[in-house]
Protein backbone atom coordinates (compact mmCIF):
# COMPACT_ATOMS: atom_id res chain seq x y z
CA UNK A 1 0.00 0.00 0.00
CA UNK A 2 1.00 3.51 -0.87
CA UNK A 3 2.09 5.94 1.93
CA UNK A 4 -0.50 6.14 4.22
CA UNK A 5 -0.68 9.96 4.75
CA UNK A 6 -0.57 10.29 0.91
CA UNK A 7 -3.76 8.18 0.91
CA UNK A 8 -5.26 9.85 3.42
CA UNK A 9 -4.90 13.27 1.43
CA UNK A 10 -6.03 12.12 -1.36
CA UNK A 11 -9.22 10.63 -0.01
CA UNK A 12 -9.94 13.97 1.56
CA UNK A 13 -10.07 15.07 -1.73
CA UNK A 14 -12.83 12.25 -2.75
CA UNK A 15 -9.84 10.42 -4.61
CA UNK A 16 -12.06 7.05 -5.15
CA UNK A 17 -9.57 4.92 -5.20
CA UNK A 18 -7.28 6.14 -2.67
CA UNK A 19 -10.18 5.40 0.24
CA UNK A 20 -10.62 2.24 -1.68
CA UNK A 21 -7.05 1.24 -0.13
CA UNK A 22 -7.91 2.17 3.04
CA UNK A 23 -10.92 0.64 3.08
CA UNK A 24 -9.25 -2.89 1.82
CA UNK A 25 -6.20 -2.21 4.17
CA UNK A 26 -8.32 -1.42 7.53
CA UNK A 27 -11.97 -3.59 6.40
CA UNK A 28 -10.43 -6.73 8.40
CA UNK A 29 -9.19 -5.11 11.14
CA UNK A 30 -11.56 -3.39 12.24
CA UNK A 31 -14.38 -6.35 11.72
CA UNK A 32 -12.44 -8.11 13.72
CA UNK A 33 -12.61 -5.52 16.81
CA UNK A 34 -15.97 -4.87 16.08
CA UNK A 35 -17.02 -8.28 15.91
CA UNK A 36 -15.15 -9.60 19.38
CA UNK A 37 -16.89 -6.38 21.27
CA UNK A 38 -20.32 -7.12 20.90
CA UNK A 39 -19.95 -11.24 20.02
CA UNK A 40 -22.51 -11.14 16.80
CA UNK A 41 -21.36 -11.64 13.13
CA UNK A 42 -24.19 -10.05 11.59
CA UNK A 43 -24.26 -6.90 13.58
CA UNK A 44 -20.55 -6.87 13.00
CA UNK A 45 -20.67 -6.76 9.56
CA UNK A 46 -23.36 -3.94 9.35
CA UNK A 47 -21.08 -1.63 11.78
CA UNK A 48 -18.21 -2.47 9.86
CA UNK A 49 -19.94 -0.84 7.29
CA UNK A 50 -21.17 2.04 9.48
CA UNK A 51 -17.72 2.77 10.56
CA UNK A 52 -16.15 3.76 6.92
CA UNK A 53 -19.40 5.08 5.73
CA UNK A 54 -19.11 7.60 9.05
CA UNK A 55 -15.10 7.88 7.74
CA UNK A 56 -16.52 8.88 4.58
CA UNK A 57 -18.76 11.28 6.03
CA UNK A 58 -15.98 13.10 8.34
CA UNK A 59 -12.81 12.44 6.63
CA UNK A 60 -12.64 16.01 5.57
CA UNK A 61 -12.49 16.99 9.57
CA UNK A 62 -9.64 14.25 9.66
CA UNK A 63 -5.92 15.59 10.89
CA UNK A 64 -3.08 13.14 10.16
CA UNK A 65 -0.53 14.89 12.39
CA UNK A 66 -2.97 14.70 15.33
CA UNK A 67 -3.85 10.42 15.79
CA UNK A 68 -2.62 8.00 13.17
CA UNK A 69 -5.79 6.94 10.21
CA UNK A 70 -6.17 3.65 12.19
CA UNK A 71 -6.81 5.16 15.72
CA UNK A 72 -9.11 7.12 14.04
CA UNK A 73 -11.07 4.76 12.78
CA UNK A 74 -11.57 3.22 15.93
CA UNK A 75 -12.11 5.89 17.62
CA UNK A 76 -15.03 6.01 14.94
CA UNK A 77 -15.84 2.28 15.58
CA UNK A 78 -15.60 2.37 19.44
CA UNK A 79 -18.04 5.65 19.03
CA UNK A 80 -20.68 3.09 17.10
CA UNK A 81 -20.56 0.64 19.52
CA UNK A 82 -21.23 2.86 22.36
CA UNK A 83 -24.29 3.56 20.30
CA UNK A 84 -25.02 0.07 19.89
CA UNK A 85 -24.69 -1.15 23.15
CA UNK A 86 -27.02 2.19 24.38
CA UNK A 87 -29.80 0.73 22.12
CA UNK A 88 -29.34 -2.89 22.63
CA UNK A 89 -31.78 -4.97 22.01
CA UNK A 90 -32.30 -8.96 22.55
CA UNK A 91 -31.01 -10.43 18.87
CA UNK A 92 -30.21 -14.36 18.16
CA UNK A 93 -26.57 -14.43 18.60
CA UNK A 94 -25.15 -16.08 15.39
CA UNK A 95 -22.10 -18.57 15.61
CA UNK A 96 -18.51 -17.45 14.52
CA UNK A 97 -18.25 -20.73 12.56
CA UNK A 98 -19.35 -19.17 8.73
CA UNK A 99 -16.51 -15.95 9.76
CA UNK A 100 -13.88 -18.54 9.58
CA UNK A 101 -14.63 -19.92 5.69
CA UNK A 102 -11.65 -18.39 3.94
CA UNK A 103 -9.23 -18.47 7.23
CA UNK A 104 -8.94 -22.42 7.40
CA UNK A 105 -9.55 -24.85 4.71
CA UNK A 106 -8.99 -28.00 6.57
CA UNK A 107 -12.44 -28.68 7.83
CA UNK A 108 -11.13 -30.65 11.04
CA UNK A 109 -8.98 -27.75 12.00
CA UNK A 110 -11.62 -25.64 11.10
CA UNK A 111 -14.04 -27.00 13.70
CA UNK A 112 -11.05 -26.83 16.13
CA UNK A 113 -10.37 -23.75 15.51
CA UNK A 114 -14.33 -22.18 15.50
CA UNK A 115 -14.40 -24.39 19.73
CA UNK A 116 -11.36 -22.34 20.22
CA UNK A 117 -12.66 -18.90 19.34
CA UNK A 118 -16.25 -19.15 20.62
CA UNK A 119 -14.36 -20.42 23.93
CA UNK A 120 -12.23 -17.51 24.47
CA UNK A 121 -15.47 -15.20 22.87
CA UNK A 122 -17.24 -16.28 25.77
CA UNK A 123 -14.22 -16.00 28.24
CA UNK A 124 -13.41 -12.22 26.73
CA UNK A 125 -17.33 -11.43 27.55
CA UNK A 126 -16.55 -11.58 31.27
CA UNK A 127 -13.41 -9.05 30.92
CA UNK A 128 -14.42 -5.27 32.60
CA UNK A 129 -14.64 -3.09 29.55
CA UNK A 130 -11.41 -1.71 29.50
CA UNK A 131 -9.60 -4.96 29.49
CA UNK A 132 -11.78 -6.08 26.73
CA UNK A 133 -11.00 -3.15 24.79
CA UNK A 134 -7.36 -3.86 24.82
CA UNK A 135 -7.76 -7.63 23.89
CA UNK A 136 -9.95 -6.72 20.85
CA UNK A 137 -7.13 -4.26 19.84
CA UNK A 138 -4.25 -6.39 20.76
CA UNK A 139 -5.48 -9.56 19.10
CA UNK A 140 -8.08 -8.78 16.64
CA UNK A 141 -5.98 -5.88 15.12
CA UNK A 142 -2.36 -6.12 15.83
CA UNK A 143 -2.15 -3.00 16.90
CA UNK A 144 1.24 -2.21 19.35
CA UNK A 145 0.88 -0.96 22.58
CA UNK A 146 1.83 2.26 21.33
CA UNK A 147 -1.28 2.05 19.11
CA UNK A 148 -3.46 0.96 21.74
CA UNK A 149 -2.35 3.68 24.30
CA UNK A 150 -3.16 5.94 21.63
CA UNK A 151 -6.36 4.86 20.83
CA UNK A 152 -7.60 4.65 24.45
CA UNK A 153 -6.14 7.60 25.27
CA UNK A 154 -3.79 6.60 27.94
CA UNK A 155 0.09 5.56 29.07
CA UNK A 156 2.03 2.63 27.48
CA UNK A 157 2.21 1.58 31.06
CA UNK A 158 -1.62 1.48 31.54
CA UNK A 159 -2.22 -0.75 28.79
CA UNK A 160 0.42 -3.24 30.06
CA UNK A 161 -1.00 -3.22 33.03
CA UNK A 162 -4.61 -3.61 31.46
CA UNK A 163 -3.19 -6.54 29.39
CA UNK A 164 -1.67 -8.30 31.70
CA UNK A 165 -4.67 -8.18 34.48
CA UNK A 166 -6.97 -9.18 31.35
CA UNK A 167 -4.70 -12.26 30.31
CA UNK A 168 -4.82 -13.31 33.91
CA UNK A 169 -8.67 -12.79 33.93
CA UNK A 170 -8.77 -14.92 30.65
CA UNK A 171 -6.67 -17.23 32.16
CA UNK A 172 -9.70 -18.01 35.23
CA UNK A 173 -12.36 -18.32 32.27
CA UNK A 174 -10.27 -20.54 30.45
CA UNK A 175 -8.80 -22.80 32.81
CA UNK A 176 -5.87 -23.14 31.48
CA UNK A 177 -3.79 -25.37 33.39
CA UNK B 1 1.29 -6.23 39.03
CA UNK B 2 4.39 -4.68 38.66
CA UNK B 3 6.27 -3.05 35.39
CA UNK B 4 9.13 -4.69 34.91
CA UNK B 5 6.50 -7.83 34.65
CA UNK B 6 4.20 -6.33 32.20
CA UNK B 7 7.19 -5.37 30.23
CA UNK B 8 8.40 -8.64 29.49
CA UNK B 9 4.97 -10.17 29.18
CA UNK B 10 3.99 -7.66 26.93
CA UNK B 11 7.49 -8.28 24.88
CA UNK B 12 6.45 -12.43 24.96
CA UNK B 13 2.97 -11.60 23.63
CA UNK B 14 4.03 -9.81 20.56
CA UNK B 15 7.14 -12.21 20.08
CA UNK B 16 4.18 -15.28 20.38
CA UNK B 17 1.83 -13.25 17.77
CA UNK B 18 4.57 -12.92 15.71
CA UNK B 19 5.54 -16.79 15.62
CA UNK B 20 7.81 -17.82 18.19
CA UNK B 21 6.04 -20.32 20.74
CA UNK B 22 6.25 -20.45 24.93
CA UNK B 23 9.40 -22.62 25.18
CA UNK B 24 11.62 -19.65 22.90
CA UNK B 25 9.56 -16.91 25.27
CA UNK B 26 10.45 -18.98 28.08
CA UNK B 27 13.72 -19.62 27.37
CA UNK B 28 14.54 -16.23 27.22
CA UNK B 29 13.25 -15.09 31.08
CA UNK B 30 14.27 -18.23 32.99
CA UNK B 31 13.76 -16.48 36.18
CA UNK B 32 9.94 -15.59 35.15
CA UNK B 33 9.09 -18.79 33.44
CA UNK B 34 6.59 -20.20 36.10
CA UNK B 35 4.70 -17.19 36.37
CA UNK B 36 5.33 -16.59 32.64
CA UNK B 37 4.33 -19.81 31.87
CA UNK B 38 0.24 -19.97 32.73
CA UNK B 39 -0.25 -16.26 30.82
CA UNK B 40 1.56 -17.30 27.66
CA UNK B 41 -0.71 -20.36 27.24
CA UNK B 42 -3.23 -17.83 27.27
CA UNK B 43 -2.43 -15.80 24.76
CA UNK B 44 -1.52 -18.73 22.33
CA UNK B 45 -5.46 -19.24 22.47
CA UNK B 46 -6.49 -16.09 22.60
CA UNK B 47 -4.08 -15.57 19.23
CA UNK B 48 -7.35 -17.54 17.25
CA UNK B 49 -8.94 -14.65 17.17
CA UNK B 50 -6.73 -12.70 14.87
CA UNK B 51 -7.96 -15.30 12.29
CA UNK B 52 -11.80 -13.82 12.47
CA UNK B 53 -12.32 -12.44 9.29
CA UNK B 54 -15.75 -11.48 7.82
CA UNK B 55 -17.44 -13.58 5.36
CA UNK B 56 -16.35 -13.33 1.74
CA UNK B 57 -19.91 -12.67 0.39
CA UNK B 58 -20.68 -9.65 2.86
CA UNK B 59 -17.21 -8.10 1.76
CA UNK B 60 -18.13 -8.18 -1.43
CA UNK B 61 -21.27 -6.73 -1.49
CA UNK B 62 -20.21 -4.28 1.01
CA UNK B 63 -17.15 -3.30 -0.72
CA UNK B 64 -18.98 -3.01 -3.77
CA UNK B 65 -21.76 -0.54 -1.64
CA UNK B 66 -18.94 1.21 -0.23
CA UNK B 67 -17.57 2.48 -3.54
CA UNK B 68 -21.31 3.50 -4.86
CA UNK B 69 -21.39 5.85 -1.48
CA UNK B 70 -17.83 6.83 -2.38
CA UNK B 71 -19.11 8.07 -5.90
CA UNK B 72 -22.23 9.24 -4.64
CA UNK B 73 -20.12 11.61 -2.40
CA UNK B 74 -17.95 12.39 -4.73
CA UNK B 75 -20.80 14.05 -7.07
CA UNK B 76 -22.60 15.73 -3.88
CA UNK B 77 -19.46 18.12 -3.94
CA UNK B 78 -20.78 19.43 -7.55
CA UNK B 79 -22.31 22.48 -8.00
CA UNK B 80 -25.66 23.26 -8.56
CA UNK B 81 -27.06 23.32 -12.21
CA UNK B 82 -27.35 26.82 -12.34
CA UNK B 83 -24.88 28.51 -10.58
CA UNK B 84 -21.30 27.85 -9.40
CA UNK B 85 -23.21 28.59 -5.93
CA UNK B 86 -24.73 26.03 -3.70
CA UNK B 87 -28.60 26.83 -3.62
CA UNK B 88 -31.66 25.17 -1.99
CA UNK B 89 -32.44 21.83 -3.73
CA UNK B 90 -36.29 23.67 -3.81
CA UNK B 91 -34.72 26.45 -5.95
CA UNK B 92 -32.93 24.38 -8.16
CA UNK B 93 -35.80 22.35 -8.99
CA UNK B 94 -38.11 25.27 -9.57
CA UNK B 95 -34.98 26.79 -11.69
CA UNK B 96 -34.57 23.66 -13.68
CA UNK B 97 -38.51 23.81 -14.27
CA UNK B 98 -38.13 27.73 -15.53
CA UNK B 99 -35.08 27.51 -17.51
CA UNK B 100 -37.17 23.99 -19.01
CA UNK B 101 -40.60 26.68 -20.00
CA UNK B 102 -38.65 29.64 -20.75
CA UNK B 103 -35.55 28.38 -23.25
CA UNK B 104 -36.00 26.93 -26.25
CA UNK B 105 -33.97 25.33 -28.98
CA UNK B 106 -32.92 21.65 -29.67
CA UNK B 107 -30.70 20.85 -26.83
CA UNK B 108 -33.23 18.36 -24.71
CA UNK B 109 -33.97 16.62 -27.79
CA UNK B 110 -30.79 15.96 -28.59
CA UNK B 111 -29.66 15.01 -25.19
CA UNK B 112 -32.71 12.24 -25.03
CA UNK B 113 -30.70 9.55 -27.02
CA UNK B 114 -27.41 10.40 -24.94
CA UNK B 115 -26.01 7.08 -22.91
CA UNK B 116 -23.82 7.71 -19.51
CA UNK B 117 -20.61 8.09 -21.12
CA UNK B 118 -21.78 11.39 -23.37
CA UNK B 119 -21.07 14.34 -23.09
CA UNK B 120 -25.63 15.30 -23.12
CA UNK B 121 -25.77 11.96 -20.58
CA UNK B 122 -26.46 15.07 -17.48
CA UNK B 123 -28.86 16.93 -19.66
CA UNK B 124 -30.78 14.11 -19.85
CA UNK B 125 -30.14 13.16 -16.75
CA UNK B 126 -31.82 16.58 -15.39
CA UNK B 127 -34.47 17.06 -18.15
CA UNK B 128 -36.06 13.65 -16.69
CA UNK B 129 -36.32 15.34 -13.04
CA UNK B 130 -37.92 18.49 -14.46
CA UNK B 131 -40.51 15.91 -16.37
CA UNK B 132 -40.82 13.93 -12.92
CA UNK B 133 -41.88 17.80 -11.43
CA UNK B 134 -44.67 18.38 -13.33
CA UNK B 135 -46.25 14.94 -13.21
CA UNK B 136 -48.22 15.42 -9.94
CA UNK B 137 -50.38 11.80 -10.45
CA UNK B 138 -48.90 9.14 -9.02
CA UNK B 139 -50.51 6.96 -11.85
CA UNK B 140 -48.47 8.93 -14.18
CA UNK B 141 -45.52 9.13 -12.31
CA UNK B 142 -45.35 5.32 -11.86
CA UNK B 143 -45.43 5.30 -15.97
CA UNK B 144 -42.87 7.40 -16.06
CA UNK B 145 -40.43 5.78 -13.64
CA UNK B 146 -41.61 2.71 -15.54
CA UNK B 147 -39.99 4.61 -18.83
CA UNK B 148 -37.03 6.07 -17.06
CA UNK B 149 -36.70 2.78 -15.95
CA UNK B 150 -36.40 1.18 -19.39
CA UNK B 151 -34.25 3.94 -20.83
CA UNK B 152 -31.62 3.03 -18.00
CA UNK B 153 -31.52 -1.05 -19.07
CA UNK B 154 -30.93 0.55 -22.32
CA UNK B 155 -28.01 2.59 -21.02
CA UNK B 156 -26.72 -1.08 -19.20
CA UNK B 157 -27.30 -2.80 -22.40
CA UNK B 158 -25.55 -0.32 -24.38
CA UNK B 159 -22.30 -0.20 -21.87
CA UNK B 160 -22.03 -3.80 -22.22
CA UNK B 161 -21.88 -4.25 -25.55
CA UNK B 162 -19.43 -0.80 -25.57
CA UNK B 163 -17.19 -2.97 -23.11
CA UNK B 164 -17.57 0.24 -20.34
CA UNK B 165 -18.34 -1.72 -17.29
CA UNK B 166 -17.36 0.95 -14.68
CA UNK B 167 -19.80 3.08 -15.54
CA UNK B 168 -22.67 0.34 -14.72
CA UNK B 169 -22.55 0.49 -11.24
CA UNK B 170 -23.75 4.27 -11.19
CA UNK B 171 -26.65 3.25 -14.20
CA UNK B 172 -27.76 0.29 -12.21
CA UNK B 173 -28.08 2.89 -9.08
CA UNK B 174 -30.04 5.40 -11.17
CA UNK B 175 -32.59 1.93 -12.36
CA UNK B 176 -32.57 0.89 -8.23
CA UNK B 177 -33.70 4.93 -7.58
CA UNK B 178 -35.92 5.42 -10.24
CA UNK B 179 -37.69 1.90 -9.04
CA UNK B 180 -37.47 2.37 -5.62
CA UNK B 181 -39.48 5.61 -6.18
CA UNK B 182 -42.19 4.17 -8.31
CA UNK B 183 -42.44 1.42 -5.58
CA UNK B 184 -42.79 3.93 -2.73
CA UNK B 185 -45.81 5.71 -4.74
CA UNK B 186 -49.21 6.14 -2.87
CA UNK B 187 -50.50 3.77 -5.52
CA UNK B 188 -52.60 1.90 -3.12
CA UNK B 189 -54.68 5.24 -1.15
CA UNK B 190 -56.02 6.81 -4.28
CA UNK B 191 -59.35 4.48 -4.28
CA UNK B 192 -61.72 4.62 -7.26
CA UNK B 193 -64.02 7.74 -7.08
CA UNK B 194 -61.90 9.60 -5.23
CA UNK B 195 -60.63 12.86 -7.46
CA UNK B 196 -57.40 12.29 -8.73
CA UNK B 197 -54.35 14.86 -8.05
CA UNK B 198 -53.82 14.72 -11.78
CA UNK B 199 -56.95 16.73 -11.77
CA UNK B 200 -56.04 19.04 -9.82
CA UNK B 201 -52.52 19.85 -11.46
CA UNK B 202 -52.35 21.35 -15.01
CA UNK B 203 -50.95 19.25 -17.73
CA UNK B 204 -47.79 20.21 -19.15
CA UNK B 205 -48.94 21.49 -22.29
CA UNK B 206 -51.87 23.26 -20.39
CA UNK B 207 -48.62 25.34 -18.48
CA UNK B 208 -48.01 26.54 -21.64
CA UNK B 209 -51.02 27.18 -23.37
CA UNK B 210 -51.65 29.87 -25.59
CA UNK B 211 -47.93 29.82 -26.88
CA UNK B 212 -45.77 31.42 -26.37
CA UNK B 213 -47.24 33.18 -23.08
CA UNK B 214 -46.00 31.01 -20.17
CA UNK B 215 -48.10 30.05 -17.29
CA UNK B 216 -47.16 30.32 -13.72
CA UNK B 217 -45.48 27.22 -12.14
CA UNK B 218 -47.35 25.80 -9.46
CA UNK B 219 -45.73 26.44 -6.85
CA UNK B 220 -46.43 23.67 -4.40
CA UNK B 221 -45.39 21.48 -7.25
CA UNK B 222 -42.25 20.66 -5.46
CA UNK B 223 -43.81 19.72 -1.84
CA UNK B 224 -46.20 17.26 -3.93
CA UNK B 225 -43.73 14.96 -5.04
CA UNK B 226 -44.70 12.05 -2.57
CA UNK B 227 -41.93 10.66 -0.20
CA UNK B 228 -39.18 8.64 -0.02
CA UNK B 229 -37.12 10.65 -1.63
CA UNK B 230 -36.64 14.11 -3.17
CA UNK B 231 -36.70 14.90 -6.71
CA UNK B 232 -32.55 16.04 -7.42
CA UNK B 233 -31.55 17.86 -9.63
CA UNK B 234 -28.09 15.87 -10.91
CA UNK B 235 -25.47 18.25 -11.81
CA UNK B 236 -24.40 17.87 -15.47
CA UNK B 237 -20.65 18.05 -16.27
CA UNK B 238 -18.60 17.38 -18.84
CA UNK B 239 -16.21 14.48 -19.56
CA UNK B 240 -13.44 16.97 -17.96
CA UNK B 241 -15.70 18.27 -15.14
CA UNK B 242 -16.73 21.24 -16.31
CA UNK B 243 -20.34 22.39 -15.59
CA UNK B 244 -22.39 22.11 -18.68
CA UNK B 245 -23.90 25.35 -19.16
CA UNK B 246 -28.13 25.35 -18.78
CA UNK B 247 -29.57 23.99 -22.32
CA UNK B 248 -31.35 25.75 -24.14
CA UNK B 249 -34.97 23.34 -23.94
CA UNK B 250 -37.90 23.08 -26.01
CA UNK B 251 -40.65 22.59 -24.73
CA UNK B 252 -42.66 19.47 -25.76
CA UNK B 253 -39.91 16.68 -24.76
CA UNK B 254 -42.56 15.12 -23.76
CA UNK B 255 -43.30 11.76 -25.85
CA UNK B 256 -40.60 12.67 -28.32
CA UNK B 257 -42.70 16.38 -29.69
CA UNK B 258 -40.85 18.93 -30.80
CA UNK B 259 -43.68 21.88 -30.89
CA UNK B 260 -45.46 23.50 -28.09
CA UNK B 261 -49.34 22.50 -28.78
CA UNK B 262 -52.00 25.66 -28.78
CA UNK B 263 -55.32 24.73 -27.74
CA UNK B 264 -56.94 24.58 -31.04
CA UNK B 265 -54.27 22.04 -31.87
CA UNK B 266 -54.77 20.11 -28.89
CA UNK B 267 -56.52 16.35 -29.44
CA UNK B 268 -59.23 14.81 -27.41
CA UNK B 269 -56.32 12.90 -26.40
CA UNK B 270 -54.39 15.73 -24.72
CA UNK B 271 -57.73 16.87 -23.06
CA UNK B 272 -58.35 13.95 -21.20
CA UNK B 273 -55.15 13.83 -20.17
CA UNK B 274 -56.23 15.66 -17.43
CA UNK B 275 -59.39 13.81 -16.13
CA UNK B 276 -59.43 11.10 -13.37
CA UNK B 277 -57.68 8.53 -14.08
CA UNK B 278 -59.80 5.24 -14.03
CA UNK B 279 -60.14 1.65 -13.24
CA UNK B 280 -59.33 1.25 -16.83
CA UNK B 281 -55.76 3.85 -16.91
CA UNK B 282 -54.61 1.53 -13.74
CA UNK B 283 -55.37 -1.62 -15.58
CA UNK B 284 -53.47 -0.11 -18.36
CA UNK B 285 -50.89 0.77 -16.07
CA UNK B 286 -50.76 -2.67 -14.29
CA UNK B 287 -50.41 -4.28 -17.96
CA UNK B 288 -47.25 -1.65 -18.99
CA UNK B 289 -45.94 -2.26 -16.07
CA UNK B 290 -45.96 -5.83 -16.06
CA UNK B 291 -45.19 -5.91 -19.58
CA UNK B 292 -41.39 -3.64 -18.63
CA UNK B 293 -40.94 -5.95 -15.77
CA UNK B 294 -41.06 -9.07 -17.74
CA UNK B 295 -39.16 -7.11 -21.12
CA UNK B 296 -36.56 -5.75 -17.95
CA UNK B 297 -35.73 -9.13 -16.62
CA UNK B 298 -34.95 -10.35 -19.70
CA UNK B 299 -32.53 -7.35 -21.15
CA UNK B 300 -30.90 -7.35 -17.76
CA UNK B 301 -30.19 -11.10 -17.74
CA UNK B 302 -28.89 -11.15 -21.68
CA UNK B 303 -26.68 -8.53 -20.53
CA UNK B 304 -25.32 -10.30 -17.68
CA UNK B 305 -24.37 -13.08 -19.77
CA UNK B 306 -22.18 -11.03 -21.83
CA UNK B 307 -20.84 -8.75 -19.24
CA UNK B 308 -17.16 -9.20 -17.75
CA UNK B 309 -16.72 -10.67 -14.33
CA UNK B 310 -16.89 -7.42 -12.79
CA UNK B 311 -19.42 -6.12 -14.09
CA UNK B 312 -21.52 -9.16 -13.08
CA UNK B 313 -22.53 -8.10 -9.14
CA UNK B 314 -24.43 -4.82 -10.66
CA UNK B 315 -26.10 -6.86 -13.09
CA UNK B 316 -27.38 -9.18 -10.86
CA UNK B 317 -28.61 -6.69 -8.38
CA UNK B 318 -30.33 -4.86 -11.52
CA UNK B 319 -32.61 -7.75 -11.74
CA UNK B 320 -32.68 -8.36 -8.19
CA UNK B 321 -34.37 -4.81 -7.74
CA UNK B 322 -36.29 -4.63 -10.97
CA UNK B 323 -37.88 -7.57 -9.56
CA UNK B 324 -38.79 -6.62 -6.36
CA UNK B 325 -39.93 -3.20 -7.46
CA UNK B 326 -41.97 -3.83 -9.81
CA UNK B 327 -43.73 -6.56 -8.22
CA UNK B 328 -44.04 -3.95 -5.29
CA UNK B 329 -46.01 -1.28 -7.79
CA UNK B 330 -48.31 -4.07 -9.09
CA UNK B 331 -49.12 -5.14 -6.39
CA UNK B 332 -50.12 -1.78 -4.91
CA UNK B 333 -52.59 -1.30 -7.98
CA UNK B 334 -54.03 -4.44 -6.86
CA UNK B 335 -54.73 -3.69 -3.42
CA UNK B 336 -56.72 -0.51 -5.53
CA UNK B 337 -58.65 -3.18 -6.99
Amino acid sequence: MQDEESLVQRAQQRDEEAFAQLYEAHFDRIYRYVALKIGDRIEAEDMTQQVFLKALQSISSYKWREIPFSAWLYRIAHNQMVDYFRKKSKQATVSFDDSLATSVSDPPRLAELSLEIEEVMAAVKHLTEAQREVISLRFSSDFSVAEVARIMKKSEGAVKALQHSAIVALRKTLAVT
Amino acid sequence: MDRAFNNILNECLERLLQGENVEQCLQRYPEQASRLKPLLETIQMAEALSRLQPRPEFKARAGYEFRRALREAKSKRSYSFFGWVRQPQWATVMASVLVFLLASGGTVAAASGSMPDGRLYPVKLATERVQLVLTPSPVDKAELYAKLADKRVAEINYLVNENKPEKIESTVQRLDNDLSRMASLPLAREKSGEVATSQLAPTPEALLAPAPAIAPVPTPAPTRVPAPAPVTTPTPTDDGGQPVPPPAVSFGEFEGKTTIKTDSEKSEKDVKRGAKPTADAEEKLKERLEHYAAEHESKLREALEKAPESAKPALRRAIEVSEDHYKKTISALDDRD
